[in-house]
């Protein structure tokens, strides 16, 4: 009941009074609102006629079947999944890869700037001098599940060697799976080399 | 038919056969990689005289290395360690230390040794990286043309070193080149920094001709009469050093002029643009010139550039 009162009180007092500090430019006229809300059914006698036709021939359900067969004779627009697979930027980021030279060394010289810069902290790599005097790693680990997909590491590569390839189909049963060593990534870098070899060209220097 | 023979076909071949997997040396590496990012400076590269050929490509994949890493990088501290890499990769060079097992670093260990390159001009080309292109682009001409001098020209002085030119006048003339080759490269790079939304065309030709900078950051970029004209600005920039650096051609000892190769496939690319109307998006602007070859072998037969 108070309620009501004090609305009817607002409506008593001039709305200059209550709004003084508003420009005149503030009151420019504002036709070019949409309205959003549900239109009430019209209710002259045309319309009327209309709606009773509409519902008692089912035009709108014959309407929709209509949409349906037209559907059929479209270009789906899913694909067939496991058998056929979306597109891919060149610099998508998947499942990690460490690749070798042409010659079949592998490129990795345990410099350790992926572990550095990686802020998940999900690299762990052990390395030692070989006989021949060159630094290689005896251990690379990646915990995948720690993994953020961020590509720090192959942009902090000096040799690009770790890279971040193409593959994003590497789900497991097991959390244990998901811990990569060394193998596991020389083995996909050997597996995916020709796709990140494709990715990474270019025809003149850009800088 | 002689002189087929001499040019470098056959090293042609032995390119194709070091690219097996089997066994790649260091110096096999440095030329893919040449050919692999580098088309037209490889075929340049391709028509020096034997004895600069394997310290030119080194030289050049060298070059490769260290300017991809801008491109590769999100963050600017990350471009720093690597440009450290290579500074201690240097390093060890020069002081006879340990270096990484990197084919282009073993290869520029025996290149330097063989050719006892100066230091200053390798340090000069990472300096030039180290500082990222200014995300808004150069603030005037001199300063992009400075920074094609400071990472292009050095190649070539590297290279003249290589061949045995010590000539203050020749390397006047690689100078202009190395200015006219960056900052072509800086052009045709326009549409690769579109999708990084990264402007490198100076400030001050922008706003000579009035273009906002936004225009050279959108994918769906409008090529009109100011943006025409401010290409043709930059592009005419780099016209007038090349064509400075041929004016000198009669400085240039006769064995150092196929390095100066490089200077038609510039002109050759301004030339594109030009008939292209400066639509620096045009599609002729974006495939390979298949005849350059042609031409660049028949200009070293002429013994020009």
């Amino acid at each position: 009941m108070s309620a009501i009162k004090l609305f009817s009180i607002a409506r008593g007092v001039s709305t200059s009074f209550l709004r003084p500090a508003a420009p005149i430019s503030a009151q420019a006229i504002r036709n070019k609102y949409i309205y959003v809300n549900d239109k009430e059914p019209s209710m002259d006698w045309d319309a009327i006629t209309d709606r009773a036709a509409n519902a008692m021939f089912w035009t709108e359900i014959v309407r929709g079947h209509m949409v349906s067969l037209a559907h059929l004779f479209k270009e789906p627009a899913t694909i067939n999944y496991p058998f056929e697979k979306g597109p891919l930027s060149p610099r998508f980021r998947g499942e990690h890869a460490l690749r070798r030279y042409p010659s079949g060394e592998e490129r990795c010289i345990a410099c350790k700037l992926c572990e550095a810069i990686c802020p998940a902290q999900a690299i762990t790599i052990e390395a030692e001098e070989r006989s021949d005097g060159s630094r290689r790693t005896t251990r690379y680990d990646i915990d995948m599940t720690k993994c953020i997909y961020c590509g720090f590491c192959q942009e902090a590569c000096p040799v690009d060697a770790i890279v971040e390839g193409p593959n994003f189909e590497f789900s497991t049963e097991t959390h244990e799976e998901l811990l990569y060593n060394k193998e596991k990534l020389l083995d996909n870098g050997d597996k995916w080399e020709s796709e990140i070899a494709s990715n990474i060209h270019a025809d003149h220097l850009y800088r | 038919m002689r002189l087929l023979v001499r040019l470098p076909l056959l090293a042609v071949k032995n390119i194709r056969n070091a690219s097996s997997r089997s066994q790649q040396s260091p110096a096999d590496y440095c030329v893919n990689l040449v050919k692999q990012y580098d088309h037209e400076n490889f075929l340049c590269t391709l028509l020096l005289p034997n004895d600069t050929r394997r310290a030119a490509f080194c030289i050049r994949a060298f070059n490769i290395e260290v300017s991809l890493i801008g491109n590769k990088i999100t963050e600017d501290h990350i471009g720093l360690m690597r440009y450290k890499w290579w500074e201690d990769a240097l390093n060890g060079i020069y002081s006879g230390g340990s270096i990484p097992k990197h084919p282009v670093v073993l290869e520029l260990n025996k290149v330097i040794k063989d050719n006892k390159l100066l230091k200053k001009q390798f340090t000069r080309m990472l300096s030039a990286r180290r500082n990222p292109l200014p995300k808004t682009g150069f603030k005037t001409m001199k300063d992009m043309e400075t920074y094609a001098e400071e990472s292009t020209s050095p190649v070539y002085y590297l290279i003249l070193q290589a061949a045995g030119v010590k000539n203050v006048d020749v390397d006047h003339a690689a100078s202009h080149l190395g200015k006219a080759q960056g900052v072509v490269n800086l052009v045709r790079s326009i549409p690769h920094h579109i999708t990084r939304r990264q402007v490198v065309l100076p400030e001050e030709i922008l706003v000579k001709h009035d273009v906002p900078q936004e225009t050279f950051m959108s994918s769906n970029m409008v090529i009109n009469g100011p943006v025409r004209d401010v290409l043709f600005d930059v592009a005419s920039s780099a016209n007038t050093h090349n064509d400075k650096a041929r004016q000198l051609i009669a400085d240039v000892p006769k064995k150092a002029k196929p390095i100066f190769l490089p200077a038609v496939a510039v002109s050759e690319y301004l030339e594109r643009l030009r008939d292209a109307d400066f639509d620096i998006l045009h599609p002729n602007l974006q495939c390979r010139n298949a005849s350059l070859g042609f031409k660049l072998f028949w200009r070293k037969l002429r013994g020009s550039y």
